[in-house]
């Protein structure tokens, strides 16, 4: 009962989180944006031009007034339409969800899959060449600029060598350069938080007593130390989740992913005010989402952690 | 099969053994006769053989010779016989010598020549498939959205505009609309081609024509506005009317006829309801599906490809429309396609379209930026051209609107035409060319030299160049001894040369004494801020590539224009303006389109900068020609050919 009730204030705060969000897109767009001028070209149109389409996308009227509607609307779950695309804002977002979940899903594997295994690795043989070559990996993912990287590896691993398309979303081969793009930043940091964790706990009195008790070393790591090591993992994880969504936006022009990145993108240099607020409320939604997630992954993964306390 | 190709192909071909002996069994032949003829009277010297059998009465010679000579031809004719018959034999001999042999060894030499023939000269591949990457995308197939809504690429591969205009001169050329006949200075009437056909099999009619000028316009009552579409934003959000608002009455005569009557003379319109602007829908196409149909799943019209499928932000594929009304031959464009299917892979990214070009993965890649693709013109790989910008020239506006005339207490010194030719004898044009540029720019006149009615010669001649000294020396004779300050507004997203372009300007000008402060906007604020004439300085400004001037001598030129910053009253600027909008004569506006760019020009109207290129990158195997005015991009593509490899 009381992790239901602690559930349903989470959902409130994401939906306050969201409108807040929302709320400063709709002003800050509306005050530096001019959609009709993005809508028609500087030449052949004329002021009466202008006057219908700005009447017609409902852009003529007060800012308060605007807001009213906008915020009477929302309510019922309707964003606007699109200025540009043809449909609903909110359907327009959603057709390119599912893009995105599959590139920072494959982003997340990449960083996890990467950065936990040279954590521990490093952490078990701080001091050698291998401490020494998974911390340089760390540098090199944090230090290097995703696009760059992205730019890289299609010069690299699909000009040069033609193992990988060089753009584009169709297969499993499209999908591994610029998940490999977005994932590396992130890998770094859980390389570097993986690695001071086993350090930390790797030097604890209850390994030392696993160890005494006569487990082998495999479990004494895996099933003791990791679990312990992976706390403040976990909650980095929800945080990551926030930096791979932001990152997306830029990998996913640089490999011509249709995702929701791109749409983002396309809609700001538009002024499509009703797609940028649809897009902007479904990436706070998923990172609220993300991280509520991850806060209950706490009671899995140490069981001491009770609902009241996250 | 290009003609370049039939030829070489042609001086490549292996002749055989038989065809040589044929050849030599004739030119021994034909030796012989030579010989024997030269035997006979001079006179016949330069007849040919086929020349003696001449009616026996149109022969003038005396009879003894006459039958000397006929005896002599007939020897002549006899043995020449012979030896063909001979050498036919022999030919023959040989030909059935070579068909005992072993067939293998006809067809091996066949295709050693073609091999041979691909060696020195690769083939037009008319079967091949051409991938085409572009950062230019909107969702949306009707071609009636407008401006920045328009998806291009599909309005230029699927549908088609009234006429066309030749890639040199501008001039209109047929299209689905063969002429246009001037009835009188307020009425035309359009004779639609009878011969096109759209791509479900149906004929392109007058009533289309109507169907498409009333659908921009929002004139027709099926559509009431677009309010009563099916469309899920209400379909015509953001339409322009592209010159038909000036129609004071239309109507269809037959289904190969339609007239408009406007209420003044209107020089401009044709050209304006014809250009690509406004491209045609089947009405009964429309109408049967809707406009939310036509938008969202499915395009068709006459062009040069039939639409096969669209994925939102991924690509087109299109297929070549074998019935197409326009041949290959010729420069005007669209025309049949040379390959037969086309894949257009949607890429925001210049440097992934490159990739793409390197990798194999795409053929075309155009409207990049030139310093993008600098760095591959020495790749083997690549095909760099250079080809007019979509906003082919820049310029700088002077305000001289009336709401400027005095800044901060004192007149503003661009009234002073001494000052406006200061500021243009300040710009080292070659030297940005040269430097900044590709190096195949032209100085600017104004307007983009192919629009109709540009004199080139003209105002070539009368080119303004550099002379700072000349600069120093007028601003002072103006009254400026100690320079002027002023600020200078650009646009910083439009095209991405101006904020560099700007710096080199900013500098020139210093040199001589007129100091600019540059504001920066973003282009969804500058063109509100330009509409106001309000702000004192210099304006960045630019032309388009559309062939009738109107659209930008009316806006930027004409005192009455959305972008008109520069107007000068006391000059006959604005009345030549109306004359040349009022001639219906195409020379009688020409003749007043040069006097109008004349005076304009001579006036320093405004700073005149430099042409802008943009650049296209294709694969090693692809050849992309198209006219000097011709921009390489969506309206160009059937113009590419793709070779075999």
């Amino acid at each position: 009962m009381q992790f239901l009730s602690l559930l349903l204030i989470r959902l409130i705060q994401t939906i306050f989180v969201i409108w807040v969000v929302v709320s400063i897109v709709f002003v800050v767009a509306r005050i530096f944006g001019n959609p009709e001028a993005a809508l028609l070209p500087p030449f052949d149109t004329t002021a009466a031009d202008y006057e219908r389409v700005r009447e017609r996308l409902g852009i003529d009227k007060p800012l308060y007034t605007q807001y009213g509607i906008f915020l009477k609307d929302a309510v019922q779950g309707d964003l606007g339409y699109s200025f540009i695309r043809a449909g609903s804002a909110i359907d327009i977002v959603a057709d390119k969800i599912l893009p995105t979940i599959k590139l920072t899903a494959a982003g997340l594997v990449v960083a996890i899959g990467m950065g936990i295994p040279l954590g521990i690795l490093a952490a078990l043989t701080r001091g050698s060449p291998y401490d020494w070559l998974a911390r340089l990996i760390a540098v090199f993912g944090q230090a290097t600029p995703s696009f760059w990287l992205g730019l890289m590896l299609i010069f690299f691993l699909a000009v040069r060598v033609d193992w990988f398309p060089t753009a584009g979303s169709d297969g499993f081969r499209a999908l591994v350069l610029p998940a490999v793009s977005l994932g590396l930043l992130s890998a770094a940091g859980f390389m570097r938080l993986t690695r001071s964790g086993m350090i930390d706990v790797m030097s604890t009195d209850f390994i030392r007593t696993a160890r005494a008790k006569g487990l082998n070393e495999r479990t004494v790591i895996v099933r003791h130390a990791l679990r312990h090591a992976m706390i403040p993992v976990a909650t980095i994880l929800g945080l990551e989740l926030g930096t791979l969504i932001a990152g997306s936006v830029i990998i996913e022009v640089v490999f011509s992913w249709p995702g929701l990145g791109r749409l983002m993108i396309e809609s700001i240099l538009k002024d499509d005010f009703p797609t940028v607020q649809a897009g902007v409320a479904v990436i706070a939604f998923s990172i609220a989402m993300g991280n509520l997630l991850v806060d209950i992954s706490y009671r899995f993964i140490d069981p001491r952690i009770q609902a009241a306390e996250l | 099969m290009s003609t370049r190709n039939y030829w070489k192909r042609m001086s490549h071909q292996r002749l055989s053994r038989r065809t040589l002996l044929r050849a030599s069994a004739r030119a021994g032949v034909g030796a012989t006769g030579l010989a024997l003829v030269g035997c006979g009277d001079d006179d016949d010297d330069d007849q040919p053989a086929v020349a003696q059998a001449q009616p026996q009465e149109q022969q003038a010679q005396p009879q003894p010779v006459q039958q000397q000579q006929q005896q002599q031809q007939q020897q002549q004719a006899m043995q020449q016989e012979q030896a063909e018959q001979q050498a036919e034999q022999q030919a023959q001999q040989v030909e059935q010598q070579e068909q005992a042999e072993q067939g293998t060894v006809e067809a091996i030499e066949r295709d050693q020549a073609q091999q041979d023939v691909q060696a020195s000269e690769p083939e037009i591949d008319t079967d091949a498939t051409l991938y085409v990457a572009t950062s230019r995308y909107t969702a949306g197939l009707d071609p009636h959205r407008s401006g920045s809504q328009t998806n291009y690429i599909n309005s230029a591969c699927t549908f088609e505009s009234g006429m066309s205009n030749h890639p040199e001169t501008a001039a209109l050329e047929p299209n689905l609309v063969a002429g246009i006949e001037i009835v009188d200075s307020t009425n035309l009437i359009m004779h639609v081609a009878d011969n096109v056909l759209f791509h479900d099999g149906s004929q392109y009619t007058a009533h289309d024509l109507e169907f498409n000028f009333e659908r921009v316009s929002s004139a027709a009552a099926y559509h009431d506005g677009g309010e009563s579409s099916d469309h899920p934003n209400g379909w015509g959000s953001a339409r322009q009317t592209f010159g038909t608002q000036n129609f004071a009455s239309y109507s269809v005569v037959d289904d190969l006829t339609f007239r408009v009557e406007t209420p003044a003379p209107n020089a401009s319109l044709a050209g304006s309801i014809m250009s690509g602007a406004v491209r045609h829908h089947s009405k009964a196409f429309v109408e049967e599906h809707g406009d939310g149909y036509v938008d969202i799943e499915q395009a068709m019209g006459t062009g040069p490809f039939v639409f096969q499928s669209h994925t939102p932000d991924v690509g087109f594929t299109w297929t070549r429309w074998d019935q197409y009304h326009r041949g290959r031959d010729g420069l005007v464009l669209p025309r049949l396609a040379w390959y037969k299917d086309l894949d257009v892979k949607i890429r925001p990214e210049p440097l992934a379209q490159l990739a793409g070009i390197e990798a194999g993965e795409v053929d075309v890649a155009y409207n990049l930026p030139t310093d993008i693709v600098a760095p591959y013109e020495d790749n083997e790989n690549f095909k760099i051209l250079y080809g007019p910008a979509g906003n082919p020239t820049h310029h700088v506006m002077f305000n001289t609107h009336e709401s400027v005339a005095e800044v901060d207490g004192v007149p503003n010194p661009f009234l002073d035409i001494r000052v406006r030719e200061a500021a243009n004898l300040a710009i080292n044009r070659e030297a940005i060319i040269e430097g900044l540029l590709t190096g195949t720019e032209q100085p600017s006149y104004g307007p983009y030299k192919g629009t109709i009615g540009f004199p080139k010669d003209a105002l070539e001649s009368r080119y303004h160049g550099y002379d700072p000294e000349r600069a120093k020396a007028l601003l002072a004779e103006a009254g400026y001894p100690d320079g002027i300050d002023v600020d200078l507004h650009i646009v910083t997203d439009f095209q991405v040369i101006v904020p560099t372009m700007a710096l080199v300007i900013q500098e020139d000008l210093e040199a001589v004494g007129i100091r600019t402060t540059i504001v920066e906007y973003l282009s969804s604020e500058y063109f509100a801020e330009v509409r106001t004439f309000s702000k004192p300085g210099l304006f960045w400004f630019f032309t388009n590539s559309i062939a009738e001037p109107e659209t930008v001598i009316g806006s930027e030129i004409n005192e009455e224009g959305f972008y008109a910053v520069s107007v000068y009253p006391e000059t006959d600027i604005q009345e030549l303006y109306v004359a040349q909008n009022q001639a219906m004569d195409p020379g009688d506006r020409a003749a007043l389109l040069e006097d109008f760019y004349v005076t304009f020009y001579d006036n320093f109207s405004w700073i005149f900068l430099t042409e802008v290129s943009s650049a296209s990158a294709t694969g090693a195997n692809i050849n992309w020609p198209v006219g000097s005015a011709e921009l390489r991009g969506e309206g160009s593509l059937t113009a590419i050919q793709k070779l075999k490899t």
